[in-house]
C-alpha cells in the first residue's frame, strides 16, 4: 500500500501542533522508519496514519485513496487492510495466543474458515505454536511482542505500522523483531516503523522521516539522505594486538581521537572517532583506510576494524537537537 | 440480486461488532459450562417452585402467607374449625386431646390449642343467633334449632365473628353444634394446586431473570469494560475494523448474551406460567421492561466502568457496581412488595419498579385497581420505558464517543437538552399524585432530577483525545444552558401544580437557588473538564454540599412567605457558623473552583 501524507497537522486547542506540515510519500512494499526523539511527535503521526485518530489538518492518502474519517462506514474497510501497533503493549493475561488472535481476527470480520486457517499460519510464522495453548499472562517479553505483531498481520494488511516495537525486548528478542519485519516487507507489506534507537533501524529502512517538535526534519531515500548530507563524524572499534604503543602519532596524522580504550587479552580495544573535512576524498570510509594504511605501515597489528555508529544515527546526531517537544 | 435494506445492513453490522466479545466470553468450555448451569437454574426453579407451592414445611408455609396465596393458619384453623398439626407426634397428641376435651378433661393441647377454637365455636353460634333476623325461613328455624341445642349462649356478647346466612353457614353451624365445638384434627397440607405452582415457578423465574438481567448483566459488563480500561486493552480494539460505536455495543451485548443463555429457559418458564395464570400481557410487558431496564443499566455500568476504570481496579468497579445495582435491585423489589395505587408513579423513576410492578401483577396482585388507576398505570409505564428507551439511546452515545475519544464532548448539545427534558418529564410523572403546592413540587422533582442534569451536563464538556491542560471549556454556554434547563423545569412544575404560582419562588429565594445550581453546574464541569487531586476532590465537596445549602435554603425560604426570604444569610439566623459555611458556599467556592479550572491551563470560552 502507498502511503502519501500532504501538509499533515494535528493540533487539540488549536494553537500549539503536535504534528504540523508533515509531507511524506512511502512507496507500497518498502519498510519507513519515523524518527525523533520522545515528544517529536511520532505516535500522533502513526495515529493518524493508522485511522486511530482524526488529522486537525492536511491529508492521508492510501494507495491514491483519501482517508475517510474515523466517523465514516469506510474507515473499516480501510483498517481490514491496516495493521497497527500501537505504543504500550497490552495483552489479555488469561487468553492463550490462539484465542487472542481469534479475538482479533473475528475484530476484523475474517470468517471462521479464514480464521482458523490464517491462526494456524500465524502461530507456525512466528513460532508461537508450541505456546498456543499456554495463557498469554505466562509468555516471555519476547513472545508477548511476537504475538502483538503477529496479531496486527492475521487479516494480512498491506500495511503493518509498528510504533516502538522494540521497546523492552532483549537482543534475542530485536533480533527475531528484524527478521520478522525483513519478512515481512519480502511479502510485498509496507511497513511503518518508529523509534528513538537508530540502530534498530539500520539496515532495515529504505526510507526514513526524522521528525522534530512535530515537523519532518528530513525525509527521503536512506542512501539519497546520507548522500546530501554531510558527515563529518565516524566512530570505529579497532582490536590491536600488543600495545597500542606508536599509535598515537598516527592517529594525530588523520584526526582521529581516541574516545575509550579497552585493554583486551592480548591486545587492545580503542574507540577511534575521525574528523572529516566534508570533502569526498575526505569521507570517513577513506580516512579509515588511510589509517589503516598508516598503523599497518607503522608495524600496529590491526586484528579488526568494525563502525560502531550507524551513519543513520550520525544524520541525526547532526540534524536534531533532541530536544523534547 | 438486491441490495441489502437499511434494517439488514443495521443488523449486520450489529452482529459484527457483537460477534468477538461474544465469542470471546464463550470461548473454551464456557459456552458449556452456562449451558449446564442454565439446565441446573431451570431445573431448580421448577423443583423450588414445587416446593415452596406444594410443600408443607414452615418456610414454603410462610412465603404462601406472605405472597397471600395461603391464609394464615390461624385464620384457617377459624375457617375450617380444624386444628392442623405438622409432624406425626403433635398428630397423635392432638387426636388424643380432642377425644379428651369431648370427655370433659382439660390438659395441656387442649388448653393451648382446641380451647380457643372452642370458644371460637361458640362466639360464631352466637354471631348467627345475632343476626337470625336476616335469614329466611326455613334457614332461620334451623339456625335457632342449632342454637338451642347449645346449653350456654350468651345474648349480651359481642358478635365478634361476621355471619352471613346462607345454605353453606347454617350447615356449618349445625355441623359445628353436632361435633360439640370439638375441632376436627388435620395434617396440614398446602391449599395450593397446580395453578398455585405455576404461580410460585413463575415468581422464581421472574426474581431469578431480575437478578440476572438487572444486577449480573450489568455487573458483568460495567467490570469488563472497566478491566479492559485499566489494562489499556481497549486502545488496540480502536485500530481494528470495529467502529467504535460497534465496540460499545458489542461490549454491551457480549455479557447480555452470555447472561441470557442461563435466561433463556426461565423467560419460558415465566411465559407458560404466566399464560397459566391467565397474566400473560403484564409478563409480557414486564419482559420488555426488563430489556430496557437491562440496557439502561449496562450503558450505566459501562459509564462507571469507563470513567473509573482508569485510576481504580476492576474489582473496585465491580464493588461500587454491586452496591449501586444490587441497592436499585432490593428498592425495586422493595417498590413491588407495596403495590398500591398510590404508588404507580414510582414506575417512572427506576425500570426495577415497574418491573417489579408488572411482575406482582402477573403472579400476586395485591390490589384491584380501579378503570381509571389501570389505565394510568399502563400510560406511566408506557411513557416510563419510552423514557427509558431514550436514555439508553444517549447511553450507546456517550460510550460510543468515550470509546471514540471523540474531543468534542460526549452529548451533543441538542442531545444533552433532550435528555434533560426526558429526565424532567419522568420527575413529573413520578411526582404526578404527589405534592400539590408548587414549592414542594419543585422540591422534588429538582432533587430527583438533579444527578442525571448534573450527568448530562458533565457529557457536554469537551475531552476526549485532547489532553486535559490542552481543553477549551465552554463555561459560560454551558452554565447558561443548565439555567435554561432549570427554569424550564420550574414552568413545567408551574404547569403540573394544583396550587401555588410562579411568584412562590421568586424574589431572593430565587437567587439562592439559581446560584446554588450554578455551583453544582461549575463543580461537574470541573469535575468533567480535568482529573482531580485528593485536595480538590474535598473542596468540590464542599462545593456539592453548599450549593444543596443554596438550593434547598433558597426552597424552604419559597415555603417560608412571611418575609424569611429577605435575608441573604439565612443560615446566620441559626448559628454564625452556619452562616460563615453560606458564606463560603456563595462566594468562596466558585471562585475558588473558577480559579482552579483556570489553573489546571483549561481556556475557559464564552461561546459556543
Amino acid at each position: 500500500m502507498k502511503i502519501e501524507c500532504s501538509d499533515l497537522g494535528k493540533t487539540y486547542d488549536g494553537k500549539a501542533w503536535a504534528v504540523r506540515d508533515v509531507a511524506i510519500e512511502i512507496p507500497s512494499g518498502s519498510v519507513f522508519g519515523l524518527i525523533g526523539p520522545n515528544g517529536a511527535g511520532k505516535s500522533t503521526a502513526l495515529r493518524m496514519v493508522g485511522t486511530v485518530m482524526d488529522p486537525t489538518a492536511g491529508s492521508i492518502r492510501y494507495d491514491g485513496q483519501p482517508r475517510p474519517s474515523r466517523s465514516d462506514p469506510a474507515t473499516g474497510e480501510l483498517r481490514r487492510r491496516i495493521g497497527f501497533l500501537g505504543d504500550g503493549n497490552p495483552l489479555y493475561k488469561s487468553m492463550t495466543p490462539a484465542e487472542y488472535l481469534r479475538f482479533f481476527g473475528e475484530c476484523f470480520g475474517m470468517s471462521n474458515a479464514e480464521l482458523d486457517a490464517a491462526i494456524e499460519r500465524t502461530l507456525v510464522t512466528f513460532d508461537l505454536l508450541p505456546k498456543a495453548d499456554t495463557q498469554a499472562g505466562a509468555l516471555s517479553k519476547g513472545m508477548r511482542q511476537r504475538l502483538l505483531i503477529a496479531r496486527c498481520l492475521l487479516h494480512e494488511p498491506s500495511l503493518l505500522i509498528l510504533d516502538e516495537p522494540a521497546d523492552g525486548l532483549d537482543p534475542r528478542g530485536r533480533s527475531d523483531l528484524r527478521k520478522i519485519i525483513k519478512q515481512v516487507s519480502a511479502a510485498g507489506v509496507t511497513v511503518i516503523i518508529s523509534s528513538h534507537i537508530l540502530r534498530e533501524l539500520d539496515d532495515l529502512c529504505d526510507r526514513v522521516a526524522i521528525l522534530q517538535k512535530g515537523r519532518v526534519v528530513v525525509a527521503g531515500d536512506v542512501s539519497e539522505i546520507l548522500d546530501g548530507y554531510d558527515i563529518t563524524r565516524h566512530t570505529y572499534q579497532l582490536r590491536l594486538l600488543g600495545g597500542a604503543e606508536g599509535t598515537a602519532k598516527v592517529f594525530a596524522r588523520h584526526r582521529a581521537l581516541v574516545e575509550a580504550s579497552n585493554p583486551t587479552q592480548g591486545g587492545v580495544t580503542l574507540d577511534i572517532r575521525l574528523q572529516t573535512s566534508g570533502s569526498a576524498s575526505g569521507s570517513g570510509e577513506a580516512m579509515m583506510a588511510d589509517l589503516l594504511t598508516d598503523l599497518c605501515a607503522n608495524g600496529i597489528r590491526v586484528v579488526t576494524v568494525s563502525q560502531t555508529s550507524s551513519r543513520l544515527e550520525d544524520v541525526y546526531d547532526r540534524l536534531c537537537d533532541d530536544h523534547v517537544n | 440480486m438486491t441490495s441489502p435494506s437499511t434494517s439488514q445492513r443495521w443488523f449486520t453490522t450489529l452482529a459484527r461488532g457483537c460477534r468477538p466479545f461474544v465469542s470471546r466470553l464463550f470461548r473454551g468450555a464456557r459456552l458449556r459450562r452456562l449451558a449446564a448451569t442454565s439446565a441446573i437454574v431451570a431445573l431448580l426453579t421448577v423443583l423450588v417452585g414445587a416446593w415452596l407451592a406444594l410443600g408443607s414445611g414452615p418456610m414454603p408455609q410462610r412465603s404462601r402467607v406472605a405472597l397471600t396465596l395461603e391464609q394464615a393458619e390461624h385464620s384457617r384453623q377459624r375457617a375450617n374449625h380444624t386444628v392442623y398439626s405438622h409432624t406425626a407426634d403433635e398428630h397423635r397428641a392432638l387426636v388424643t386431646s380432642r377425644k379428651r376435651l369431648l370427655a370433659g378433661e382439660d390438659e395441656y393441647y387442649g388448653r393451648h390449642r382446641m380451647r380457643p377454637l372452642v370458644e371460637f365455636g361458640h362466639a360464631r353460634v352466637h354471631a348467627a343467633v345475632h343476626r337470625a333476623s336476616s335469614c329466611t325461613e326455613p334457614l332461620r328455624g334451623r339456625l335457632l334449632a342449632a342454637a338451642a341445642r347449645v346449653p350456654q349462649v350468651d345474648h349480651d356478647r359481642r358478635p365478634t365473628p361476621a355471619f352471613t346466612c346462607s345454605e353453606a353457614s347454617v350447615a356449618a353451624i349445625e355441623r359445628l353444634v353436632d361435633a360439640q365445638f370439638a375441632p376436627q384434627v388435620q395434617r396440614y397440607t398446602s391449599t395450593l394446586g397446580p395453578a398455585g405452582f405455576a404461580k410460585f415457578t413463575g415468581i422464581i423465574a421472574a426474581a431469578l431473570l431480575s437478578g440476572l438481567m438487572l444486577l449480573v448483566a450489568p455487573l458483568w459488563g460495567g467490570t469488563l469494560i472497566a478491566q479492559e480500561v485499566h489494562d489499556k486493552t481497549l486502545q488496540p480494539l480502536t485500530g481494528t475494523a470495529l467502529s467504535a460505536r460497534q465496540l460499545a455495543v458489542g461490549m454491551l451485548a457480549a455479557p447480555i448474551v452470555a447472561v441470557g443463555v442461563v435466561a433463556a429457559p426461565l423467560v419460558v418458564l415465566l411465559l407458560v406460567t404466566a399464560a397459566a395464570a391467565g397474566s400473560l400481557i403484564p409478563a409480557l410487558g414486564a419482559l420488555c421492561l426488563l430489556a430496557v431496564g437491562s440496557l439502561l443499566a449496562g450503558l450505566g455500568a459501562q459509564i462507571v466502568g469507563l470513567s473509573l476504570g482508569e485510576k481504580r481496579t476492576p474489582g473496585v468497579v465491580g464493588i461500587a457496581l454491586l452496591a449501586v445495582l444490587g441497592g436499585a435491585l432490593a428498592l425495586g423489589i422493595g417498590a413491588a412488595s407495596k403495590c398500591t395505587e398510590g404508588t404507580i408513579g414510582m414506575v417512572a423513576l427506576l425500570p426495577h419498579f415497574g418491573i417489579g410492578r408488572l411482575f406482582t401483577e402477573s403472579f400476586v396482585p395485591q390490589h384491584v385497581l380501579t378503570l381509571s388507576e389501570a389505565n394510568r398505570l399502563d400510560l406511566s409505564l408506557v411513557l416510563a420505558m419510552a423514557g427509558f428507551a431514550f436514555a439508553a439511546g444517549l447511553g450507546v452515545r456517550v460510550v460510543t464517543r468515550w470509546i471514540g475519544r471523540t474531543p468534542t464532548g460526549l452529548l451533543t448539545r441538542a442531545e444533552a437538552l433532550l435528555g434533560a427534558a426526558t429526565v424532567s418529564g419522568l420527575s413529573m410523572l413520578a411526582l404526578w399524585e404527589g405534592p400539590s403546592r408548587l414549592a414542594e413540587l419543585t422540591v422534588l422533582s429538582t432533587a430527583l432530577i438533579a444527578v442525571p442534569l448534573l450527568a448530562l451536563l458533565m457529557a457536554r464538556v469537551p475531552g476526549g483525545e485532547t489532553p486535559p491542560p490542552l481543553r477549551v471549556i465552554p463555561v459560560v454556554p454551558l452554565l447558561r444552558d443548565l439555567g435554561l434547563v432549570a427554569a424550564a423545569h420550574v414552568m413545567l412544575c408551574l404547569a403540573v401544580a394544583q396550587r401555588g404560582s410562579v411568584d412562590d419562588i421568586l424574589g431572593l429565594a430565587t437567587i439562592h437557588v439559581i446560584w446554588g445550581v450554578m455551583v453544582a453546574g461549575l463543580a461537574a464541569i470541573r469535575v468533567a473538564a480535568a482529573p482531580c487531586s485528593l485536595g480538590a476532590r474535598l473542596l468540590l465537596a464542599v462545593a456539592l454540599v453548599a450549593a444543596t445549602i443554596e438550593v434547598v435554603g433558597g426552597f424552604a425560604m419559597t415555603h417560608d412567605n412571611a418575609g424569611a426570604g429577605m435575608a441573604l444569610l439565612p443560615l446566620a439566623r441559626a448559628s454564625a457558623a452556619l452562616g460563615l459555611l453560606q458564606l463560603v458556599g456563595l462566594f468562596v467556592v466558585p471562585t475558588w473552583l473558577l480559579h482552579n479550572l483556570l489553573g489546571q491551563g483549561i481556556t475557559l470560552r464564552r461561546d459556543d
